[in-house]
C-alpha cells in the first residue's frame, strides 16, 4: 500500500546540499548585519579596506551569494541531490520577484536616462519574469531570479559602476539618493532574498522549504525591529547616564543598605529552592539569579573595603564616601521592604502557650514603638532634655531581639525565628522615623542612622539654574509626581466603581453598551484631544489658567478608560463559583462584592493602575495645553505647604484651597519638550539626562506591572 | 480481513499457551514484571502496520507512558481503553507525532510504521501525517465551506491545484476536486446530507455531521491509518451510533485506532483492545472478546466489569 | 439593544413602570437618600456646566454629606447608586469631550465652510489673511499615517505571528513582555531622538530639509508597532488550538496552517489591530511636533513628496497653543482639527473594538 505514495516517508537529506544552503543563509545574515552597520558607521563603506573601497567587498559577497544560489537551483534541477520542489515557485515568490526586477530595471533605466520608456520596458520585464517564476519548477523559479539580482547588483558594485560617491537627484522628491544609501539598501534586499532562498533550499523546497523560508524571514524581521528598539533604549542610556550621575556622592552605609536588599532577597530564594532549579529556561534564569547574587555580594564586599580602609572610591564623577552612617529615608525604605518580605515569609505559628506569650509580647513592644514614633512625628520628641527616650528603647529592643535570634538558632528552636527579625526591622523603621522627626542622628561611632546627606544626587535633587550653570530635574520630577498622584486619586476610584457596577450590577442594556463604546472610544482618543477638552472645559472652570489641577484632571480622564478596562477584566475573571458560594451562604450581594469579588480582583486592578500610571507619566501633549509652565522652573510646586483650610458661614462652610495646585508648573516630559524648544546645543546633554530619567520612571512602571501580572497569574495557576 | 483474524487467533492462542496456565490469573505484581520479549510475543506481530517498541513518554518530570510495546494489525479496529489520565490519548498522539506540538513532551523508544521508525531524524512529518490521519475528540472543522474543508489537505499537498495561479497556468483541477469531495463525503456517510450545500460554512453543520466531516477531511488525503481520539464523546447517542457504524465500515479499507473510555463502544466496534491503566502502563492487549470475557489480569477484569476506574 | 432602539416608546414606558415598582418596593428613608444624592450630584454637574464653580462646590459637598449618611444607613443601596454614577461619568466624559470640542469649533466652520476640510480652490492656511483651511494638515496626517502603516502593519503582523506561532516557549516568555514594555516609551523620547539625531542624519543623507514626512512616518510607525503586535497577537491566540491541530493532522505544515487557517480565522482581529495602529499613528503628537517643519502648506513639488515637510493636525494644535487667545478664529480652528481627529481616531478605535469582539464571539473562544 505504501507504494501508492509518491514521496518517501523518511527524507535522507543530503548533507552537502544542506551545508551549502546553510552557508548561503549564514553569509546572507552577516551581509544583512554589515549593511545595517554601515548606517551607524560601525562598518566601513566608503573607506579603503586592504586596498579596495569597502563597497566592493559588499559587491563581491553579493556575487558569491548569487553563484551559490544559482548553483543550488541547478543542482536540484539536474537531480544531483534529492529535493522535493513543487511544480511552481508560487504566487508570492512570483509577485516579489516581478516587483523586484521591475523596480531594479526601472531605476537603472532612470539612472542611465531613458526614463519613461525604461519604466515601460521594466514593467514588461517584471511581468514576464513573474510569469516565468510561476510556470517553472520551484527549484529554478525561486533561485534564478534571486541569483540574477544578486549577480547584477554585485557586479555593479565590484566593477565600480555604483560607488559610495555616486548620487542620483530625484526631481519628484527634491532629494538626493547617494551611493551610501543605495549600496547598503541593495545589500539588505539581496541578503534577505538570498537568505530566504537558502532557507527554502535547505529543507529541499516544497512545503517544508516554504515554511523554512517564511519562518526565517519573519524571525529576521522581528529580530531587526526588536534590536532597533533595544538599541534606542541603549542609546538613550549611553547618552544620558553620565549627565544623570554627574557629581553623585553616596555614603557607603546607605549604599550597603541598598545592596543588602537584593542580597537578602536573592539568597533567601537560593536558600529555599536551591541554587539551580528546574530545567531549560528555568535553569538558565536560576543561573542568572545566582550571577546577580554574586555581583551584589561582590559589591557589598567592595563597600566593606571602603569602610575598612576609609578611602573614597570614585568612578567618573561618581564618588562613594566611606561614611558608615545610613540615611534615614533609605533606611526607612529598605527596612520597610524587608518587613514586607519577612511578613510574606512568616509561615510559623505560635502553638504552645509560651510561644503565644512571646508572640503577644513582641506585638505589644512593636505597637509601643510605633505609637512612640507617631507621637514624635506629629507631636513632640519623647524624653527629658539630653536623654532621648526613643533611641534607647529602640536599642534595647534591637539588642533583645538579636539575642533571641541567635538563641533560637543556637538551641535550634524553630518557632520564633522570623519574629525577632520582624521586631528588629520594626525597630529600625522606628529609629529612622525618629531621626526624620527630630533631626538627631541615632548612631554610635558613626555607625547608625543620620538625617540625611548620605546621598547627594545633583541631577535629581537640584532645580536647573539657567543655561550651563546647573542642571537638574527636581521641580519637573515633583510636578510629575503631583500630577500623577492627583490623576490616580481622581480616576482610580471612579474606574473601579464603574467596573464594579458593570460586572456585578448591570444587565446588558443600551446603557452598558453605550458605556462600552465610550470606554473604547476614550481609550483610543488621541491625547492631544484630551488636552483640547481640558482647555475648553476644565481650565475655564478651575482657575482660568493652565495649572497642576487641570493637568491632574485631564490625565485622570485619560487614566479612566485604562483602569476601567483592566479592572473589568480582572473582575470578570473572578470565577462565578466564588459569587455563588458566597450567595449560597446567604451573604448579600454588596457584601459578596466587598469581601469576595474586589479582593480577588485586586491584583489585576493594581496591575492595571500601574500600567496606566506608566502611560500617563510619559504623556506630554495635553500638558502643553493645560500645564504650560515655565521652561525651567527654579523650585518645585509647594503643594503640601500651601493647603489652606478655612471655615466660613457660606456653604459649604469648610473652605479648602490650595493656590499651588492652580499654578502652572513643569513635569518630566514637559521639561524634555522645553529643552527641545529652548534650542539644543549646550543643553542637549540636559535633554538626554531628562530623557533617561523619564524612561526610567515610565519603564519601571511598565516593568513592575508586567512582572506583577506574571506573578499573580502564576500564583493563580498553582 | 477474515484471514487476518484467523491468523491473529492462532497467534493469540499460542500466546495463551506460551504464557502458561490461562486459568491462573496473573496478579498485579506479575504483570508488571513481564519482560519486553513476552510483550512482543503477546502482540499481533503478523501484518502489523504499526509496531511500537519500548515507548516511554515524559511531560517534564511526569512519566506519562511506561515501556509500551504493541503491534497494531492492518485493516482492523484497535481500541485503546482505560480510565482518564492513563495515557491512551498520549499514546495515540505518539503514532503520528502530534505530541511534537507539546513543548515539554519527550519521547523515547521506537514507533515503526511499515518498518520505518517515525521518530528517526529526517522523518517527513507532512508525509507521516498524510498517511496516519487523525480525528479529534471535539469536531474541529475550519471556518470555511464544506468543500474547502474536504479539499484542504489535497490542496496543501499540491495534489489538487485550485485558484488564481492554477487557472492562469491552465492546471485547474476542479473536476478532480469534485470527485474527491464526493468520494470522501460518501465514505464518511455524509454525502446524502450535504451534497446540496457544499459551499455552506462547515460551522453550520450539527455536531455529528461536523465530526463526520472531519473524518471525510482526513480520508481525503488518502491515509492508511486513521487515529481517532474519543471521536464520539462530544456527540449525542444517534450521532454516536452513526460514527460507530462508520468506523466498522472504514476498517474494511483502513487501519483504525480508536481511543475510547466507553467500554461498550470498544466491545462493539473493535477487533482488538489494549487496556491502559493509571500510571501509563499497558496492562493487557488482546482480542477484544478475550479482553472482555476472559482477561488475563485481575486489574483488567476489575476495570472492564466496572469494579474500578 | 436593537429591540429597544427600534421601539423607544415602549422602552420608556417599561422603564417608567419599573421605576414605579422600585419606588413602591423600597422604604421611604432609602428613597429620600437616593433622591437626595441624585439631586445633589445632578446639581453639581449642572452648575459646573454653567461655570458656577462655588455653587458646584457646594452641591458637591452636599452630595458627599448625603452619600456619607446614606453609606452609614443603607450601605448596599448606596454602593449600587455610587457605582452607577461612576459608570455614568464615563459616558458623560465622552459626551462632554464631543460637545465642548464641537462648540468651540463652530465659529471657524461658519467662517470657512466646507473648505475647512475639502481641497477647494483657495483652501489655504494663512492667519494673516484670515484663511483657516485644514487641508494641508489633513494631507500631512494622511501621508505620515500611510508611511507609518507601511511600517507598522507588516512588521506588526510578523511580530504577532512570531510571538504566537513561531517562537519557542522560552523566547516567547521573553519577547512578549519586552514588546509590552516597549509600548511604554513616551513619545517625547522618540521625538527627542528624532530631533537631535535622526533629523540631521536624514537631512544630510538625502540633502533634504529636516522634518521630512517620510522620517516622521517611520518614527510614528515604530511607535505604533507594539500596539499592533499586542492586539494582533491577542487575535491570533484566540483561534482555538483544536482548529490548528485539525490542519496539522492532515499533514499541513505549520506555515500552511498559519496561512490557511489561523490568519483567515483571526483576520478581522488582525485588521482591528491594524486599524488601531492607524489610529495611534494619526493621533500621535509629540514625536511629530518636535520633528516637523510646521510650514502649513501642501508638500512640493508634488503633493505626494514624502521627503518634504508640512504640518499635521496634531502638530498644528500642539505648536499653536500659546499663540492664540480664546475666541479667535485661530483658536476655533484648533478645535476643528481636534474634532476631525476625534471623529476619525476615536471612531477607528470603536470600530476596531467592535470587530474584535465579533470575531471572538464567532470563534467561540475566550471572551
Amino acid at each position: 500500500m505504501s507504494e501508492a505514495y509518491e514521496r518517501s516517508l523518511v527524507v535522507e537529506g543530503s548533507s552537502a546540499y544542506e551545508r551549502v544552503s546553510a552557508a548561503v543563509v549564514g553569509v546572507s545574515f552577516v551581509a544583512f548585519l554589515a549593511a545595517i552597520g554601515t548606517f551607524f558607521g560601525w562598518v566601513p563603506l566608503a573607506e579603503n579596506v586592504a586596498g579596495f573601497v569597502a563597497a566592493r567587498y559588499f559587491g563581491a559577497v553579493l556575487v558569491a551569494l548569487g553563484f551559490a544560489v544559482a548553483g543550488l537551483g541547478v543542482a536540484s534541477r539536474v537531480g544531483m541531490f534529492e529535493t522535493a520542489p513543487d511544480d511552481s515557485a508560487g504566487l508570492v515568490a512570483a509577485v516579489v520577484f516581478g516587483m523586484l526586477w521591475f523596480l531594479t530595471l526601472g531605476f537603472v533605466a532612470q539612472a542611465v536616462g531613458i526614463g519613461a520608456v525604461g519604466w515601460i520596458g521594466a514593467l514588461a520585464a517584471g511581468v514576464g519574469l513573474a510569469y516565468a517564476t510561476l510556470v517553472s519548477s520551484e527549484d529554478i523559479g525561486s533561485t534564478f531570479p534571486v541569483a540574477g539580482f544578486l549577480l547584477f547588483m554585485g557586479a555593479l558594485f565590484v566593477a565600480g559602476a555604483v560607488t559610495p560617491e555616486s548620487a542620483w537627484m530625484s526631481e519628484a522628491f527634491e532629494a538626493t539618493f547617494p551611493g551610501t544609501v543605495v549600496i547598503p539598501t541593495a545589500t539588505i534586499m539581496g541578503a534577505l532574498l538570498g537568505g530566504w532562498t537558502g532557507a527554502k533550499a535547505y529543507a529541499g523546497y516544497g512545503t517544508r522549504g516554504r515554511q523554512n523560508g517564511a519562518f526565517l524571514l519573519i524571525s529576521l524581521v522581528v529580530f531587526l525591529v526588536l534590536s532597533i528598539l533595544v538599541l534606542l533604549l541603549a542609546f538613550v542610556f549611553e547618552r544620558g547616564v553620565a549627565v544623570v550621575l554627574e557629581n553623585l556622592i553616596i555614603g557607603a552605609g546607605t549604599a550597603l543598605a541598598f545592596v543588602a536588599l537584593p542580597v537578602v532577597l536573592l539568597s533567601r530564594r537560593a536558600y529555599r529552592r536551591g541554587i539551580v532549579t528546574g530545567t531549560g529556561t528555568d535553569a538558565v534564569s536560576s543561573y542568572v539569579r545566582f550571577a546577580f547574587l554574586a555581583v551584589f555580594v561582590l559589591l557589598a564586599a567592595g563597600l566593606g573595603y571602603a569602610f575598612a580602609t576609609a578611602t573614597s572610591l570614585s568612578y567618573g564623577s561618581v564618588t562613594l564616601e566611606p561614611t558608615t552612617a545610613v540615611g534615614a529615608l533609605p533606611a526607612l525604605v529598605v527596612s520597610g521592604v524587608l518587613l514586607l518580605v519577612a511578613r510574606a515569609a512568616d509561615t510559623s505559628t505560635a502553638e504552645t502557650d509560651r510561644e503565644q506569650l512571646v508572640a503577644r509580647l513582641a506585638r505589644l513592644v512593636v505597637a509601643g514603638l510605633v505609637a512612640g514614633a507617631l507621637v514624635e512625628l506629629f507631636v513632640a520628641e519623647i524624653g527629658v532634655p539630653g536623654v532621648p527616650f526613643m533611641p534607647i528603647a529602640v536599642a534595647a529592643v534591637a539588642a533583645v531581639s538579636l539575642v533571641a535570634l541567635v538563641a533560637s538558632y543556637a538551641r535550634d528552636v524553630p518557632y520564633p525565628r522570623v519574629l525577632p527579625v520582624t521586631v528588629l526591622l520594626w525597630a529600625s523603621v522606628v529609629a529612622a522615623v525618629h531621626v526624620l522627626a527630630t533631626g538627631d542622628a541615632v548612631a554610635v561611632a558613626g555607625v547608625g542612622i543620620v538625617e540625611g546627606g548620605t546621598v547627594n544626587w545633583p541631577f535629581l535633587m537640584n532645580p536647573s539654574q539657567g543655561l550651563g550653570i546647573q542642571i537638574g530635574v527636581m521641580p519637573a520630577m515633583f510636578g510629575t509626581i503631583w500630577i500623577v498622584l492627583g490623576a490616580v486619586v481622581f480616576a482610580v476610584p471612579l474606574a473601579v466603581g464603574a467596573a464594579v457596577y458593570l460586572t456585578e450590577y448591570a444587565e446588558d442594556s443600551l446603557f452598558t453598551r453605550g458605556v462600552d463604546v465610550a470606554t473604547n472610544g476614550l481609550w483610543s482618543t488621541p491625547s492631544i484631544v484630551f488636552g483640547l477638552f481640558g482647555l475648553a472645559f476644565i481650565v475655564p472652570r478651575f482657575g482660568d489658567s493652565p495649572s497642576i489641577l487641570a493637568s491632574q484632571l485631564v490625565l485622570g480622564f485619560m487614566l479612566l478608560p485604562l483602569v476601567l478596562i483592566t479592572s473589568r477584566e480582572a473582575m470578570k475573571s473572578v470565577p462565578d463559583e466564588y459569587r455563588d458560594a458566597s450567595a449560597a451562604l446567604g451573604v448579600s450581594k454588596w457584601r459578596t462584592i466587598r469581601s469576595v469579588v474586589v479582593p480577588a480582583a485586586m491584583p489585576g486592578v493594581i496591575t492595571g493602575v500601574i500600567l496606566g500610571v506608566g502611560r500617563i507619566a510619559g504623556e506630554t501633549a495635553p500638558l502643553l495645553l493645560v500645564l504650560n509652565g515655565p521652561n525651567f522652573p527654579g523650585s518645585a510646586p509647594g503643594v503640601l505647604s500651601s493647603f489652606d483650610v478655612g471655615f466660613g458661614l457660606q456653604p459649604p462652610f469648610i473652605h479648602v484651597s490650595n493656590p499651588a495646585l492652580l499654578e502652572r508648573a513643569s513635569a518630566l516630559p514637559y521639561q524634555l519638550y522645553a529643552v527641545i524648544t529652548a534650542g539644543v546645543g549646550a543643553e542637549e546633554s540636559f535633554g538626554w539626562g531628562t530623557a533617561l530619567v523619564l524612561l526610567g520612571v515610565v519603564l519601571s512602571f511598565f516593568a513592575v506591572s508586567v512582572a506583577s501580572r506574571r506573578y499573580f497569574r502564576r500564583k493563580l495557576q498553582q | 480481513m477474515t484471514e487476518t483474524t484467523t491468523e491473529t487467533e492462532e497467534q493469540s492462542t499460542g500466546t495463551s499457551v506460551g504464557s502458561g496456565d490461562t486459568d491462573t490469573r496473573t496478579t498485579k505484581g506479575e504483570s508488571e514484571e513481564r519482560t519486553r520479549d513476552e510483550w512482543r510475543e503477546y502482540s499481533f506481530s503478523e501484518d502489523a502496520i504499526l509496531s511500537v517498541d519500548d515507548l516511554n513518554v515524559y511531560y517534564g518530570d511526569d512519566h506519562a507512558l511506561k515501556d509500551i510495546s504493541m503491534d497494531i494489525p492492518e485493516k482492523s479496529v484497535t481500541a485503546l481503553i482505560g480510565p482518564s489520565g492513563c495515557g491512551k490519548s498520549t499514546f495515540l498522539r505518539c503514532l503520528n507525532r502530534m505530541n511534537d506540538r507539546i513543548k515539554s513532551a519527550r519521547v523515547e523508544g521506537t514507533v515503526e510504521y511499515n518498518g520505518e521508525d517515525v521518530y528517526q531524524d529526517g522523518t517527513n512529518l507532512v508525509e507521516l501525517r498524510k498517511r496516519i490521519g487523525m480525528v479529534f475528540q471535539a469536531p474541529n472543522p475550519f471556518p470555511k465551506s464544506i468543500r474547502d474543508n474536504i479539499a484542504y489537505g489535497p490542496r496543501k499537498h499540491g495534489d489538487i491545484n485550485r485558484g488564481f495561479v492554477a487557472s492562469l497556468l491552465g492546471r485547474d483541477d476542479k473536476e478532480e476536486e469534485d470527485e474527491l469531495v464526493e468520494e470522501s463525503l460518501r465514505k464518511a456517510a455524509l454525502w446524502d446530507e450535504v451534497n446540496d450545500r457544499l459551499d455552506d460554512n462547515a460551522l453550520g453543520l450539527s455536531g455529528g455531521q461536523q465530526q463526520r466531516l472531519c473524518i471525510a477531511r482526513c480520508l481525503a488525503v488518502n491515509p492508511e491509518v486513521i487515529l481517532m481520539d474519543e471521536p464520539a464523546s462530544a456527540l449525542d447517542p444517534v450521532a454516536t451510533s452513526k460514527i460507530e457504524d462508520l468506523i466498522e465500515e472504514l476498517a474494511k479499507e483502513y487501519t483504525v485506532v480508536v481511543v475510547t473510555h466507553n467500554m461498550q463502544q470498544a466491545a462493539r466496534i473493535s477487533d482488538q483492545t489494549a487496556v491502559f491503566l493509571t500510571g501509563g502502563e499497558l496492562v493487557e492487549y488482546d482480542e477484544t472478546d478475550k479482553i472482555f470475557e476472559n482477561p488475563e489480569s485481575q486489574r483488567v477484569e476489575d476495570y472492564v466489569t466496572g469494579k474500578f476506574g | 439593544m436593537f429591540e429597544t432602539l427600534r421601539n423607544p416608546r415602549s422602552a420608556i414606558r417599561e422603564a417608567v413602570s419599573r421605576l414605579r415598582v422600585l419606588a413602591e418596593e423600597t422604604d421611604r428613608l432609602t428613597l429620600v437618600l437616593v433622591v437626595a444624592q441624585a439631586f445633589f450630584a445632578g446639581g453639581a454637574f449642572v452648575s459646573l456646566l454653567a461655570t458656577r464653580s462655588s455653587l458646584a462646590t457646594s452641591f458637591f459637598f452636599l452630595f458627599l454629606v448625603s452619600s456619607g449618611v446614606s453609606w452609614v444607613l443603607r450601605q448596599a443601596v448606596t454602593a449600587k447608586i455610587l457605582t452607577f454614577m461612576m459608570t455614568a461619568t464615563v459616558l458623560a466624559t465622552l459626551g462632554l469631550i464631543v460637545v465642548f470640542l464641537v462648540i468651540e469649533a463652530i465659529p471657524v466652520f461658519r467662517h470657512t465652510g466646507l473648505e475647512l476640510f475639502l481641497p477647494f480652490d483657495g483652501a489655504n492656511w494663512s492667519t494673516s489673511a484670515g484663511e483657516f483651511s485644514l487641508v494641508a494638515m489633513i494631507w500631512g496626517t494622511v501621508l505620515t499615517t500611510l508611511v507609518a502603516v507601511v511600517v507598522a502593519a507588516p512588521f506588526g503582523i510578523a511580530g504577532a505571528l512570531f510571538i504566537s506561532e513561531i517562537a519557542p516557549e522560552w523566547l516567547k516568555s521573553f519577547v512578549k513582555p519586552s514588546v509590552e514594555i516597549l509600548a511604554g516609551i513616551p513619545s517625547i523620547v522618540y521625538g527627542f531622538i528624532g530631533f537631535t539625531i535622526l533629523n540631521p542624519y536624514v537631512g544630510d543623507l538625502f540633502s533634504v530639509s529636516p522634518g521630512s514626512l517620510f522620517l516622521i512616518g517611520l518614527v510614528i510607525g515604530l511607535m505604533a508597532l507594539p500596539t499592533v503586535v499586542s492586539v494582533a497577537e491577542d487575535a491570533l491566540s484566540s483561534v482555538p488550538g483544536s482548529m490548528k491541530n485539525g490542519s496539522l493532522a492532515v499533514g499541513a505544515t505549520d506555515w500552511q496552517t498559519m496561512k490557511s487557517v489561523t490568519v483567515p480565522a483571526s483576520f478581522s482581529g488582525i485588521s482591528a489591530a491594524v486599524l488601531l495602529g492607524v489610529g495611534r499613528a494619526m493621533g500621535e503628537t509629540m514625536a511629530a511636533t518636535v520633528m516637523i517643519s510646521h510650514t502649513r502648506q501642501l508638500p512640493e513639488p508634488t503633493v505626494y513628496n514624502v521627503f518634504d515637510s508640512t504640518e499635521t493636525l496634531t502638530t498644528l494644535i500642539a505648536s499653536s497653543y500659546g499663540h492664540v487667545t480664546p475666541g479667535e478664529l485661530f483658536w476655533s480652528a484648533l478645535f476643528a482639527a481636534g474634532v476631525f481627529l476625534l471623529v476619525i481616531v476615536t471612531g477607528l478605535g470603536i470600530v476596531s473594538q467592535i470587530i474584535e469582539q465579533r470575531m471572538k464571539r464567532k470563534l467561540g473562544g475566550k471572551e
